[in-house]
């Protein structure tokens, strides 16, 4: 039964013809649009695949710079492990790979993995698919593995050790078994990082044996495959002893023992640390406990004097206690007798008969010769003077060699003469025998020296501490074993693995979260297709509009029986309405294949090869159904405005057939047409002359994409007057077709904006593509004058522009030429070794760089990065300032890296990121905070206060170094080196540096290489919005092609005028060729003309313009255009005429 | 009187001056009455129907069918008043397409949610039967000739039962002899149903069969014996 419901449908079955191409139109706005969404959906569909791939089922984990028991978590589905960095070179043809990580596992860690554990003798390691590739090696081969020595003590501080043959460990490995290529093990990875892993595993015991020396039973890791973080905390917190955090509560001396302190016995209990210094965590638990305990604490620092001097008389290399003088027995005294304390700028001296400071008075001035604290950028002396006090006997407490806790290569020595210290030390000074070896001999490390509390921390601090023991006295009548007993279980309680940085992490939830992605694909897709799907929309608009506009009858007759408009628009759009949701199931439909076309493009264009090997295609119904709706949506809205104003024409016109009110232009509509023209052409200009001056090449590129964009306004503006104005008689076949072109203005306007407009975009972005400026290597320049970045998995502590740091690289050469030497014996290893010398002092500033590991936030990283590295950059490159900012907070003055140690009100730490890294993926201005973490985990509020630009920095946050110190106070050494080499010795240098640095894993890079890969992702993203617009492009030629079939169509009558009176088909064809032609040329010639004034002062910048692509393009649009008009001209003018007019 | 026209005035805004094509046109027709308009063309016998019909808005003077002013409705009610009151024949008989014959008469009925659907096609059926289409319900107006489109026209200007019926030029395409049974068919349906018909013909034949004749000149009508 016929229905009002039932006449939308009635007519799409009637005019399917034209309905069909409203259903391409809108198909095609649903694939985009589905489509992009698609395009987010596999990236966070690959993204996850890939991080359940590279945890291997690990659920959570701990890894840390922290050494403990292996034993330490017996859990089941818990393993242990000792993770390395480090870098393997092959035997047998040198090849080095850098960036390894060597896993040490359990055999049920190895179970745990899908890996069976090698059993022959020997380190065997299972090599990943890509190392091996890398290395070049096959099963059976020998390979050479360098990593970062284990040291309890701290490397910066002045007892560490700090060359790099000190700070490396090299040893063989056997390639036991090299994985298949599909094996996850390869890609084991705890960090959403977007580089692809090199990972070796290794027994954990042979690994130990070979990696921590003495203390072998240790690991730095936890794994856990099922339970979560929660359940490891809670067991390592059960089962963390004191010998996990490298603390022993010591009763007795140490052996040897000096002569005149025989007495193994201790009065007290002293707690110390394999770590030298104690931690604050470990000295509040301590001292918080003997609290409970009732108990008396002596805090207690041991340093060494290089010089105790007197006027002209010194004591060489002895032993200062920063001690509580006044403490009560066991504890102290430490004062001469009759003094009731010392002042902060006092000493008292040990009253030993030989000294050669007997003569010293008290008043008298002593000085005090030592090592600064720290020595992470250099070994520095500080000389103090103090008043002396007095003389203190050789006896008692103030004979108590255990002040001092074991040093082993000093303390375990039986003279002087054979110490072994990390620091400068002149062995001419002592001779066996005199009165310095006698000392050692009868007191060993008794202090000759004694300050207060205040003097110790004054002097003696560092980051790591100044507190080498804490001594407690035990209650009365109870034994120093007795009071162990007491105090151990109360200090493990207040010892938590938390407040030691020892947390374990759910890092699968983590690395999911990162699955979300750092960029949304989707909507940057949506963005990208924004234009695209625009053009549809504008197609859907035209072809729906053609469509009603040959019903315009219809549509008359409808209103006349008294159907009200708005009833008649409503038909209408649940017409479009029904047509739309067709198309966009269709659309739907075709964007599961368009979206695995973008991806094969996007993987294919993305600077990262590594992407390629995950991102799959993944849709989502949720996408779909958002991609359905969205398309209903817009065409319903698109459908209403293009039919909205027909419904208002007047009946009898409609029924006449006359769709458009053709009332001419009011003098006031003109003037301010006139108005809005002279504006744009006018700000245009501002744009186009004014961009040039800002200092940002973003903004610049919008300045001048604003100012295109406005030209081509103008121009649109200009050629719909021109469209729609009086002319003069008609003399040509050309001035007939151009007047044609004005039938329908407002098809016309639509059509050349639709080609006009892709044309302008895919010039005009041009202007974005970015390389390195031209002063990039300039101080000023985006490398801050730093041509080369100097990578290392091993931290290196001795600056390249130095002597130690030279000195290392011409070791590690030295190294490297031997072994080549063996293979190729006939090179002159000397000349060669002189001539890195000599070419080693053209590096002429070399700035060590902190690094803390996390989160890779640069763009090339698809994963979100929720942890983002840190670097800490030393005071030396904050006064020397430089680099490009693009943006920075007020108060820089000058320099803007001053603004990194200006404190913040809110106590944020202040910081520096990429410009890029800040917007999309940190996703904050300057200004605006982001949240790091301690070495704690404990989170920290950091201020951006500045943002750099062309910058090598984009995959971290850049922070002053003693910020960074402050939360990670165990992260040690520079793993980055910032070199400024002159540019014609910079390629020979990086291969200097590489060969030298080996053995610490050292990759060099060009800054100016790493900028352009991080320039390419926006190169990658401007390509892939070209190649959008082009498909937009093709849309807008397909509206211009049912432009002419429509227009043939309406003309049919006067075409046949046209052959009646004499003119040859093919003089009509050409008639309708030329005036489409004519509107492909304007919309082209619009774009085109403002897109290259909107480029020009780009390029009188020094930018370029692909000027062959835009060549292809044109000709591509022109060829397409022609093909597409001829072909519509044709099919319309074979159109049977008669049948035509009888067909309505 | 049911159908009052007072003192019509319309102009057209040109380039130029306006154009006037109505200049005071008045009407009074009774219940029953039928009035054939004549007059050259472009005089403004289209103008006038579309404004008897308020498909056009008059710039002045006033229109009242059974003492309504249509144009004081809104578009809703104006809209309303049309599909019940007025029933429209023109030249060309502006068939739908997609529709047979039998639903194209029924198509005005559509917008009543209310309507008797079963007593609708009844009707319709019966009018085509009045107008001897009885055999081509199912037919496309594609598959008609141009009198039998006319028909079906006829048809559906009733379908509605209207106070009002207009007929522009109803036989201005049709054959001399088509033409007028066509004429005496619109008359006899109009007689049968009472309606008021006013129809504008260039045909002498068709206007002397009407019982009223008037002729546009001018703007203006002038009633004709
Ligand atoms: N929408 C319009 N705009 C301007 N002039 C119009 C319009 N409609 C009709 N006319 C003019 O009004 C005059 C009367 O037209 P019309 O009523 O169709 O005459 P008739 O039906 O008597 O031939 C004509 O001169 C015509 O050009
Ligand atoms: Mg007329």
């Amino acid at each position: 039964m016929l229905a009002l419901r039932s006449l939308p449908l009635r007519s799409i079955r009637h005019h399917w013809r034209g309905n069909l191409a409203v259903l391409f139109a809108a198909a095609v706005g649903a694939a985009v649009l589905a489509g992009a969404l698609f395009v987010g959906d596999s990236l966070r569909g690959s993204l996850r695949a890939k991080s359940e791939r590279q945890l291997n089922g690990v659920t959570a984990a701990w890894t840390g710079n922290r050494l403990i028991r292996t034993g330490s978590v017996a859990m089941p589905d818990t393993v242990p492990a000792l993770m390395l960095q480090g870098s393997l070179a092959n035997e047998d043809d040198g090849t080095t790979v850098p960036h390894v990580t060597i896993v040490g596992l359990t055999e049920d860690g190895f179970t745990k993995f899908g890996l069976k554990p090698p059993t022959a003798r020997g380190v065997q390691a299972v090599l990943g698919a890509r190392v091996a590739a890398k290395a070049g090696i096959k099963v059976g081969g020998k390979l050479r593995l360098s990593v970062q020595q284990f040291s309890s003590l701290p490397r910066s501080s002045i007892m560490g050790k700090r060359n790099a043959e000190d700070t490396t460990l090299g040893f063989d490995l056997t390639a036991a078994d090299i994985l298949p290529d599909d094996h996850a093990a390869n890609d084991f990875n705890l960090l959403p990082n977007p580089a692809p892993p090199l990972n070796v595993y290794v027994p954990l015991e042979a690994l130990q044996r070979r990696a921590l020396g003495d203390n072998p039973d240790r690991v730095n890791a936890l794994f856990a495959f099922g339970p979560d973080a929660g359940a490891v905390n809670a067991a390592l917190e059960r089962t963390l002893d004191l010998p996990d955090w490298g603390l022993r509560l010591r009763t007795r001396r140490d052996p040897p023992l000096g002569n005149k302190v025989p007495s193994r016995n201790l009065a007290y209990v002293s707690l110390e640390t394999d770590r030298l210094l104690l931690e604050p965590t470990v000295l509040d638990a301590a001292e918080s406990s003997a609290k409970e305990l009732g108990l008396r604490t002596a805090r207690t620092t041991a340093y060494l004097a290089i010089d105790i001097a007197h006027e002209k008389y010194v004591i060489p290399y002895s032993i200062v206690a920063a001690v509580e003088p006044g403490a009560a027995a066991p504890l102290g005294p430490f004062l001469p007798e009759g003094v009731p304390n010392l002042a902060d700028d006092e000493i008292v001296l040990a009253d030993w008969p030989e000294s050669p400071l007997k003569a010293a008075k008290p008043g008298d001035t002593i000085r005090l010769k030592f090592f600064a604290p720290d020595v992470e950028s250099g070994e520095r002396t500080i000389t103090a003077e103090f008043k002396l006090r007095g003389f203190v006997p050789l006896s008692g407490p103030t004979a108590d060699p255990a002040i001092t806790p074991p040093f082993p290569g000093i303390t375990d020595k039986l003279d002087i003469a054979t110490w072994q210290p990390p620091f400068t030390f002149d062995r001419t000074r002592i001779r066996p025998g005199d009165v310095h070896d006698k000392f050692w001999k009868d007191y060993r490390t008794t202090p000759k020296a004694y300050v207060n509390r205040a003097a110790g921390e004054k002097w003696f601090s560092s980051r790591f501490g100044n507190v080498t023991s804490i001594r407690i006295a035990p209650a009365a009548g109870e034994t120093p074993e007795q009071t162990v007993a007491k105090l151990t279980p109360l200090l493990r309680a207040k010892l938590t693995p938390a407040s030691g940085g020892l947390v374990v992490e759910d890092v699968r939830s983590r690395l999911l979260a990162a699955s979300k992605g750092g960029t949304d694909f989707g909507g940057l897709f949506l963005g990208f297709s924004l234009f695209l799907i625009v053009s549809a929309l504008l197609l859907v608009g035209l072809m729906f509009r053609l469509n009603i506009e040959r019903r315009a009858k219809e549509i008359g007759n409808y209103l006349a029986f008294g159907y009200s408009p708005r009833v008649v628009l409503r038909m209408l759009v649940f017409e479009g309405l029904l047509l739309a949701a067709l198309g966009a199931i269709v659309g739907v439909l075709a964007a599961v294949g368009y979206s695995r076309l973008l991806l094969a493009l996007i993987a294919d264009l993305w600077p990262d090869p590594g992407a390629k090997s995950f991102l799959r295609p993944h849709a989502t119904p949720t996408s779909a159904i958002l991609g359905f709706v969205l398309t209903l949506v817009m065409t319903g809205l698109t459908v209403w405005l293009a039919v909205r104003k027909l419904v208002r024409v007047a009946p009898p016109s409609l029924l006449r057939g006359q769709i458009e009110t053709t009332e001419p232009e009011r003098p006031a509509e003109r003037r301010w047409g006139t108005i809005l023209i002279v504006g744009c052409v006018v700000a245009a200009i501002a744009a186009l002359f004014g961009s040039p001056m800002l200092p940002n090449p973003d903004f610049r590129a919008m300045g001048f994409f604003l100012g295109g964009a406005l030209l081509f306004v103008a121009g649109l503006l200009v050629i719909r007057r021109r469209l729609t104005a009086p002319r003069s008689l008609a003399r040509s076949l050309t001035d007939f077709a151009v007047r044609n072109a004005g039938r329908a203005p407002g098809r016309s306007v639509l059509t050349v904006l639709l080609i006009g407009s892709a044309t302008f975009l895919l010039v005009a972005v041009e202007s974005f593509r970015r390389k390195p400026e031209a002063d990039f290597a300039g101080r000023t320049g985006g490398s801050g004058g730093f041509n080369l970045l100097v990578e290392s998995d091993v931290p290196l502590f001795n600056r390249l522009d130095s002597k130690a740091g030279r000195d290392d690289v011409l070791a590690g050469l030295d190294l490297f030429l031997q072994r080549q030497a063996e293979r190729n014996p006939d090179a002159d290893k000397k000349a060669l070794v002189a001539a890195a010398k000599e070419k080693l002092t053209a590096i002429r500033v070399s700035v060590p760089v902190r690094v803390v590991s996390g989160d890779d936030a640069s763009c090339l990283n698809l994963y979100q990065a929720g942890k983002p590295r840190l670097l800490g950059v030393p005071d030396d490159l904050i006064e020397r300032g430089g680099f490009r900012f693009a943006m920075t907070a007020s108060g820089a003055g000058d320099n803007p890296w001053t603004l990194l140690k200006q404190p913040q009100p809110d106590g944020a730490i202040p910081v520096f990121a990429e410009q890029n890294t800040a917007m999309w993926m940190l996703k904050i201005m300057v200004g605006g905070t982001v949240e790091v973490e301690d070495e704690q985990g404990k989170k920290v509020t950091c201020r951006l206060v500045g943002t750099l630009q062309d910058s090598p920095f984009q995959s971290e946050l850049v922070m002053a170094d003693d910020a960074l110190r402050k939360l990670h106070p165990r992260e040690e050494g520079f793993r980055l080196n910032l070199v400024e080499t002159d540019a014609a010795n910079a390629p020979e240098i990086a291969k200097l540096l590489a060969a030298g640095l080996q053995g610490s894993g050292v990759a060099v890079t060009e800054s100016r290489e790493r900028v352009a890969a991080f320039q390419a992702v926006v190169g990658t993203y401007l390509t892939t919005f070209q190649l959008l617009g082009g498909l937009g492009l093709l849309l807008g030629i397909l509206g211009l092609a049912a432009v002419i079939l429509r227009g043939v169509w309406e003309r049919l009558g006067e075409i046949a005028l046209l052959r009646a009176v004499g003119f040859a088909p093919s003089a009509v064809r050409r008639a309708v060729l030329l005036e489409n032609l004519w509107l492909l040329a304007l919309g082209v010639a619009l774009g085109l003309g403002a897109a290259v004034l909107s480029v020009l002062p780009n390029l009188a910048l020094g930018g370029s313009l692909p000027w062959a692509g835009v060549g292809i393009l044109l000709v591509g649009v022109f060829a397409t255009g022609i093909i597409v008009v001829a072909l519509a001209a044709r099919s319309a003018l074979r159109a049977p005429i008669l049948a035509a007019l009888r067909s309505e | 009187m049911p159908l009052t026209v007072t003192d019509l005035r319309k102009e057209y805004p040109t380039r130029g001056e306006p154009l006037r094509v109505l200049a005071g046109a008045s009407l009074q027709l009774a219940d029953g009455d039928a009035l054939a308009i004549t007059g050259p063309s472009g005089s403004g016998k289209s103008t006038l129907l579309h404004i008897l019909g308020t498909l056009d808005r008059p710039s002045s003077g006033t229109v009242e069918l059974d003492g309504q002013d249509p144009f004081a409705l809104d578009d809703i009610a104006l809209a309303k008043f049309r599909n019940e009151r007025i029933g429209f024949i023109f030249q060309e008989h502006h068939l739908l397409p997609q529709f047979n014959v039998l639903e194209n008469v029924l198509v005005p009925t559509l917008v009543n949610p209310n309507r008797d659907a079963a007593a609708l096609e009844a009707h319709a059926r019966s009018l085509l039967e009045r107008v001897g289409l009885a055999a081509r319900l199912d037919h496309r107006p594609a598959e008609l000739s141009g009198g039998e489109r006319q028909r079906v026209a006829i048809a559906r200007a009733l379908i509605q039962k209207p106070k009002l019926v207009l007929a522009d030029e109803p036989t201005g395409n049709l054959d001399r002899h088509t033409a007028q049974t066509i004429g005496e068919l619109l008359l006899e349906l109009h007689r049968q149903a009472g309606t008021i018909l006013v129809a504008v013909t260039h045909s002498q034949d068709l206007a002397k069969s009407f019982p009223a004749r008037a002729e546009m000149t001018d703007g203006r009508l002038e009633r004709s014996a």
